[in-house]
């Protein structure tokens, strides 16, 4: 604290004296000099200036900048809580120093040196062509001196060749004809001085020619050639050798025998063996050691536990097809909670439990984990590429495939036909391939259980459904069975790795078999079918991602033939219609076989989502003209149902569909008004139901009970109209009654919806009417079985519609926390302070904190480009002035010499003429 | 041409492909004799005669020679009758070339009908080609401009009245011709004008025939069917000044004062426009061809009309016809509605009823929301109005598929969002008794009566929208995650309604078929025994 009291002058003062600056000891007095005395104090200038510097940078208080502290933490030392700027700066022009201004002396200089080696750093070039281009280099080199001997013609330059100024030719001709015959090849000195040159080691007798030289080279990388052939025919001799005697060595390295018979055959050597036994002895006794125990392994499970396990994992599958349900993650592999009563699934089970471990060399034994997975991605996508599915992008305008309004019938649709007929032309030969798969395995279908042929016991895998049709093309179809159970014993996941594949192929196979044999008249029967199913059902867990795909793929398929069929509906009503459009009995078998083989009851299904659409689009805008079209859209929306069988979401596409059937049966296509409810429905469509309409005067075969629906009316049309051209009454009939049905379970299904009402109470005065219009003659009596279901469906909606309406609430979809009323009092800072940003918005203040630190940056690279032209000009200012300086200096050496030159010759001069005056 | 020259060829025996060719070579011998004196003219009836032949090469060679020597003739103001002097030599050359003409011009209009479309469009050419020389001519005589109107009409008659008028001719006319010649199409609409006039004669000169009205069905078929065509490939607008209008196939004569031609005044040409469609619009016209008009309305007809209230009757006549016709023209009504003060009576109600069953599944329904954001856009209409369109369209979700809930859900939220007092539709608290304080007991049913027309009298704020509750489990994850917007605050501004309007049930299948799969297909946790379970709906009613 006194010290700073002090004054500038004092403290200046008292620095210098106390850095030896000043005082009485600094300076060297005359006499000390004289005397010799040289005091330790005496400094050099440069230092003393350094130290004088210092003092003064650390006296001088305008050069130190103090920042303030906004936040004052105790304790805590920032480094520019002082910044000495003159300091500070002096570093900042070190550092220009050394960086601008090194770079400002080496800018004229090239530094480095240029690799010019030819073919050093590349690998990739033949040791040939390496040589052959640094010779051609070498020579053009050479070639480039203009006194080169021997190369000169070779580059098709003729230099003319001199000696003493004189042409060598010339000098040729003269002297050096017939020499050798006189001395008998011996030359003497003078002669080699003359045509010499003084002499030349070399005996050749000319320059070689290229050719010559290409030769050489031919023949050097011939003869390289060779050598490495050679080299390597010995290599694999070698190596032919050494696998002869393999089995040999293997016979010494495994066999204790082969051990002793080696000892036995080098006594010699026994010595040092022993020793070497011995070592490898404890080595292998401190391995032991640490290597792991065996554990004991997990007792069998009583069956209670085992039950109890079962039923865990059935909860647990459970609760993730809820959480599937909801649309939410599950957290579980989605096939580890598979049932599994039978063999393959439990082999499957422990396989994947078991691979979790890693493999050990035991596991070789019996069941061999699959080295990386078993497939490749390729290799699964190879499967894909199945015939039927051909992956053209289909392009539609938007509103193509719409139907159009009731009072009108046409859709103008000629620009599309031209892609019509391409699509049509897709359809057809995929249909015609489908129809000859059908044709051939209706072949064997056909044959009784009692085929001669024996069964053999083992089989290829089939890989694709050619193969299988070979396979299976002998057997009866109970036969069939026996095959791909036996198929699936043969190879079955645990007994190879590869196995994994066959049984995805089997799997795709087999559900390209359901689907041929869905379509076969009359219809295979059903425990066959059964039976395919399950085992379809059993091996799509085997490689699901495939199977997946392969489903998505026919989804795709059967989607694009039922846009086809529905433009073509839309397009002409007569029009040609191609074959193999619209949905085909194979179509409704596998759709229905994705529906419970996957998690159907999923928000969303990457298989069941898309096949729902298309149904759905199928239902909505398709034209049911024929039986087989209308019991095939039933059954569609009976699957319908299945999906949201456990979800319950609304499908407005089935609803629609089951009441216009309904509504058909008796109302008056050409009266629009006759038909009640929301749905939409054209003219087309209602012309088109027109078939369902029950006439009074139609007898039915039977008073009392209804034919169901038959699969084989989805295969054709024939089947379903019964051979007659009209459909008859009966079957009119069945499909009131499976619409009636699934209106029942639809009822059941979306009771709990808060819409129910909306959503069923046209279905009151549709069943009214129906109940009105159907014939009650004694004669032409509708059956008893309709009438019977169609009172208790009424009775029922009835009551659930009461009920309904009676738990019914205004929907409060909006109870959430109360939002905060607006406040409009002034907010108040308690200690407001200018510096501080009080901006509620966050995104703004994060914006001003951006903006400045833009422009703080900006500032900075700004000062720092102003300092370093600072610098840059002060350094050309330096250099300029040592430039001057240098001149100054010429200039005035050269003047001095001048001028000493000029008072020399003035001098004389004045002698001169002061001796001339002397004289005179 | 080449190709069905040679097409015919390879048909033809050689001998008679022979002779076409030695025809073809004498028409040529023919025509250069004609052309080189005058001696010569009568070899004109031989070319006559033979392009009034079948070989249609030869037909093809004859009728172009021909015109090529007319064109000569009207240069050389040969085929002018002449009052002053009839007896005159020159003047009887005159009048037979001149009645020659004639029946080539006729010869020419009646291959308008011809089999093969490139005949056709030759004969048009041709056609026009004459009616530039004449009109030339007749400038180049009277010194005055005037557009040779008569055999104009001649020609659109026989093009437009042609029921065997191929697509080529009809672009032809149109883009060659219509697109590009300013008076050219002036004269069109004003020919078309008075062709669709109902005391039109086309026959007023012969005796025969009579109005248009007697015609038989198909020629007034063919008629509407090709104006039709033509008028809506012009492509060109009425011009707005008079210094664009510079295309002029008859040319006018040096000296005329340009400025009082009607070929060249834009009100002029936007009044045979005007009147052109007007007059069309009163045809029998085919609902598809009704539908293409009002579908065009809006954009290429009512902004060029001299009196664009001219169309209200159309447009009104068209909207109250209900179905997909209504939503078409509310878009032409629309357009009279704000920029032509046009004033509708019950214009909400007529809205309303268009929300009919079919509404999300007609072609039209991405342009009538369209508008129908525009309608509703005001904040000013009371909200019992927007009450009863938001249950409306609710209602209509409810039996809608995927394309059309995806609209219906938006809409109905930008109503509730931009209408407050509509948010009981969605959040109706229990009434208290002002008096005793407890909770009023609600009626049970649903005070909306759906066949109500009257927007008034409705209910509709009344009622809730359970609708759109239902929508939120809706079998499409999709629709039923948007219908999920209803319970959560509404913060989020209004929807861009553009981005639900071009969904499809093929654009849904392709963004989920494609979509690529991430991990395996999740699967029933019990693999399938049956093909048809038991207990399943599908077995109540069906024997396998």
């Amino acid at each position: 604290m006194a010290k700073q009291k002090q004054s500038a002058l004092k403290k200046l003062r008292s620095a210098l004296s106390s850095a030896g600056l000043t005082g009485p000891k600094s300076q060297v007095s005359k006499k000390d000099k004289k005397r010799g005395i040289r005091k330790p104090t005496n400094l050099k200038t440069a230092e003393r200036r350094q130290k004088l510097r210092l003092i003064q940078n650390a006296l001088n208080p305008f050069e130190m900048k103090i920042n303030r502290k906004k936040l004052d933490v105790l304790g805590l030392r920032r480094k520019d809580e002082q910044v000495n700027v003159s300091v500070a700066r002096q570093r900042a022009l070190e550092r220009r120093k050394q960086t601008i201004g090194e770079e400002r002396r080496n800018r004229t200089r090239v530094g480095g040196i240029v690799d010019r080696r030819i073919g050093e750093n590349d690998a990739e070039m033949e040791p040939e062509e390496k040589m052959l281009r640094r010779f051609t280099a070498e020579r053009q080199k050479r070639a480039r001196g203009m006194f080169n001997l021997e190369e000169g013609d070779l580059e098709g330059e003729i230099v003319e060749l001199t000696h003493f100024g004189k042409s060598i030719e010339e000098m040729d001709d003269v002297k050096f004809n017939g020499f050798d015959d006189e001395d008998g090849g011996n030359i003497d000195g003078g002669q080699v001085a003359a045509g010499h040159f003084g002499g030349f080691e070399e005996s050749r007798s000319g320059p070689k020619t290229k050719a010559e030289i290409m030769q050489e080279i031919i023949a050097k990388s011939k003869k390289h050639k060779y050598e490495r052939q050679l080299a390597k025919e010995q290599d694999d001799e070698l190596r032919r050798e050494l696998d002869g005697e393999l089995a040999s060595i293997k016979a010494l390295l495994f066999s204790k025998d082969g051990a002793e018979d080696d000892e036995d055959d080098k006594p010699m050597m026994k010595a040092v063996d022993s020793k070497a036994v011995d070592q490898s002895y404890d080595t292998v006794v401190k391995e032991l050691v640490f290597e792991k125990r065996a554990r004991p392994q997990d007792r069998l499970k009583t069956e209670v536990e085992a039950a109890r396990e079962e039923l865990e994992r059935l909860e647990r599958a459970e609760r993730h097809r809820r959480r599937r349900m909801e649309g939410l993650p599950s957290d579980s592999e989605p096939d580890s909670d598979r049932d599994s009563d039978n063999d393959s699934d439990d082999g499957m089970r422990a396989y994947k439990a078991e691979s979790k471990r890693r493999p050990v060399a035991d596991d070789l034994g019996d069941d061999f984990a699959p080295a990386g997975e078993i497939v490749s991605e390729s290799e699964m996508s190879l499967g894909m590429g199945l015939q039927q599915v051909t992956n053209e992008e289909e392009e539609h305008e938007s509103g193509e495939e719409e139907e159009d309004d009731d009072e009108e019938e046409d859709d103008d649709e000629a620009g599309d036909s031209e892609s019509d007929q391409s699509d049509l032309n897709d359809v057809e030969v995929s249909h015609r391939q489908f129809q000859q798969k059908v044709a051939i395995s209706a072949q064997p279908a056909g044959r009784t259980a009692a085929s001669s042929h024996e069964l053999p016991f083992t089989f290829p895998a089939p890989s694709d459904y050619d193969a299988w049709i070979e396979l299976i093309a002998d057997y009866s179809l109970d036969q069939q069975i026996v095959v791909i159970r036996r198929l699936r014993t043969l190879y079955h996941i645990r007994l190879s790795p590869q196995n994994k594949q066959k049984l995805s192929d089997l799997c795709i196979v087999l559900t390209e078999h359901l689907a041929v044999l869905a379509e076969q008249t009359p219809p295979v029967p059903v425990a066959i079918v059964d039976e395919l199913v399950k085992h379809i059902g059993e091996l799509a867990s085997i490689d699901t991602e495939r199977f997946g795909e392969h489903c998505r793929q026919t989804i795709v398929d059967i989607h694009r033939r039922i846009a086809l069929a529905i433009r073509n509906s839309s397009a002409d009503a007569n029009g040609p219609v191609a074959h193999g459009t619209g949905i085909r009995a194979s179509d409704i078998a596998l759709m229905r076989i994705f529906v419970s083989v996957f998690s159907s009851s999923d928000r969303y299904h990457s298989i069941v989502t898309p096949m729902l659409v298309a149904i759905c689009q199928y239902l909505g805008q398709n034209l049911f003209a024929s039986l087989k079209d209308i019991a095939g859209g039933l059954v569609l929306v009976g699957l319908v149902h299945e999906t949201q069988r456990l979800s319950r979401r609304l499908v407005p596409e089935a609803l629609n569909f089951l009441y216009a059937v309904l509504a058909a049966s008796v109302c008056n296509a050409e009266d629009p008004a006759d038909w009640d409810g929301q749905y939409p429905l054209s003219r087309r469509h209602r012309l088109a139901l027109q078939t369902l309409r029950i006439g009074v005067t139609e007898k039915c075969l039977s008073q009392t009970v209804v034919e169901p629906i038959r699969w084989s009316w989805l295969v054709s049309e024939d089947q379903a109209n019964g051979g007659s051209r009209s459909v008859s009454v009966d079957s009119k009939y069945s499909v009131l009654r499976a619409a009636l049905q699934l209106l029942q379970r639809f009822i059941d299904c979306y009771f709990s919806q808060p819409a129910f009402i909306e959503l069923f109470e046209p279905l009151q005065k549709v069943l009214g009417k129906i109940n009105d219009r159907l014939p009650k003659f004694k004669h032409q009596k509708a059956p008893s079985e309709i009438l019977q279901l169609l009172d208790t469906l009424r009775n029922y909606l009835n009551e659930q519609l009461e009920q309904s309406q009676a738990s019914r609430a205004p929907v409060k979809m909006q109870s959430h926390k109360p939002l905060a009323i607006d406040s409009v009092a002034p907010m108040f800072e308690a200690n407001y302070s200018l510096d501080v940003h009080y901006d509620p918005d966050r995104s703004r203040n994060e914006g001003i904190k951006l903006r400045r630190q833009v422009n703080r940056e900006k500032r900075g690279a700004v000062r720092e480009l102003r300092r370093d032209a600072q610098f840059i000009a002060g350094e050309k200012l330096k250099e300029q002035r040592q430039k001057d300086r240098a001149y100054k200096d010429k200039m005035k050496k050269a003047w001095s010499v001048l001028e000493s030159d000029q008072s020399q010759l003035k001098k004389l001069d004045r002698m001169r003429i002061r001796e001339r005056k002397a004289k005179v | 041409m080449s190709k069905r020259k040679l097409s015919s060829f390879k048909d033809e025996q050689s001998a008679t492909a022979k002779s076409s060719r030695e025809i073809i070579e004498s028409v040529r011998r023919m025509e250069a004799s004609v052309l080189s004196s005058q001696q010569n003219l009568n070899d004109v009836v031989d070319i006559f005669n033979i392009a009034k032949g079948d070989e249609s090469e030869a037909v093809f060679a004859a009728i172009s020679s021909l015109g090529r020597i007319y064109n000569a003739l009207w240069e050389k103001d040969l085929l002018n009758r002449s009052k002053k002097h009839k007896d005159t030599a020159a003047a009887k050359v005159s009048d037979w070339l001149r009645d020659n003409y004639n029946q080539y011009v006729v010869l020419l209009r009646s291959m308008l009908s011809h089999s093969e479309a490139p005949m056709q469009v030759a004969a048009l050419k041709l056609l026009l080609q004459m009616i530039e020389k004449e009109g030339e001519s007749t400038g180049r005589n009277t010194g005055m401009y005037e557009f040779p109107n008569d055999s104009f009409i001649a020609v659109i008659e026989a093009v437009l009245d042609n029921s065997a008028a191929s697509d080529h001719l009809l672009r032809s006319l149109a883009d060659s011709y219509l697109n590009i010649y300013d008076d050219l199409r002036m004269y069109f609409y004003r020919d078309v004008t008075k062709m669709a006039s109902p005391d039109y004669d086309p026959f007023r000169k012969s005796k025969r025939g009579g109005p248009r009205t007697s015609h038989v069905v198909e020629q007034v078929e063919a008629f509407v069917q090709n104006t039709f065509a033509v008028m809506s490939m012009v492509r060109v607008a009425p011009k707005k000044t008079a210094e664009e209008l510079d295309s002029l196939w008859v040319a006018v004569p040096k000296g005329v004062d340009k400025t009082a031609l009607a070929v060249v005044s834009p009100k002029a040409h936007r009044k045979a426009f005007s009147e052109a469609w007007l007059a069309f619009m009163r045809q029998p016209l085919t609902a598809e061809i009704f539908k293409q008009i009002l579908a065009v309305m809006h954009k290429r007809i009512v902004p060029y009309m001299i009196d664009p209230k001219n169309l209200m009757d159309f447009l009104s006549n068209s909207y109250d016809a209900g179905g997909s016709v209504s939503l078409l023209a509310l878009n032409g009504l629309f357009t009279l509605i704000t920029e032509h003060n046009l004033n509708y009576p019950q214009f909400y109600e007529k809205l309303y009823a268009l929300l009919d069953r079919n509404l999300f599944h007609v072609k039209y329904r991405a342009r009538f929301f369209r508008l129908f954001e525009v309608f509703l856009g005001s904040s000013h209409l009371p909200s019992y109005l927007v009450a009863a369109f938001a249950k409306r369209i609710s209602r209509l979700a409810l039996s809608a598929p995927p394309s059309g809930a995806v609209i219906a859900i938006p809409v109905v939220y930008n109503l509730l969002k931009a209408h407050p007092k509509c948010m009981v539709l969605i959040h109706r608290m229990p009434e208290y008794d002002e008096a005793t304080g407890e909770e009023k007991v609600q009626a049970a049913n649903d005070p909306y009566l759906a066949d109500e027309p009257d927007l008034a009298k409705c209910r509709a704020i009344d009622s809730s929208l359970w609708e759109m509750q239902t929508l939120q489990s809706h079998y499409y994850p999709n629709i039923a995650t948007l219908a999920k917007i209803f319970g959560e605050p509404f913060y989020k501004p209004k929807f861009q309604l553009e981005d639900f309007l071009d969904h499809t049930y093929n654009t849904f299948f392709e963004t989920d078929s494609s979509r690529k799969l991430r991990k395996a297909p999740a699967l029933a946790a019990q693999p399938p025994t049956t093909l048809i379970r038991p207990g399943d709906a599908i077995s109540d009613f069906l024997a396998y």
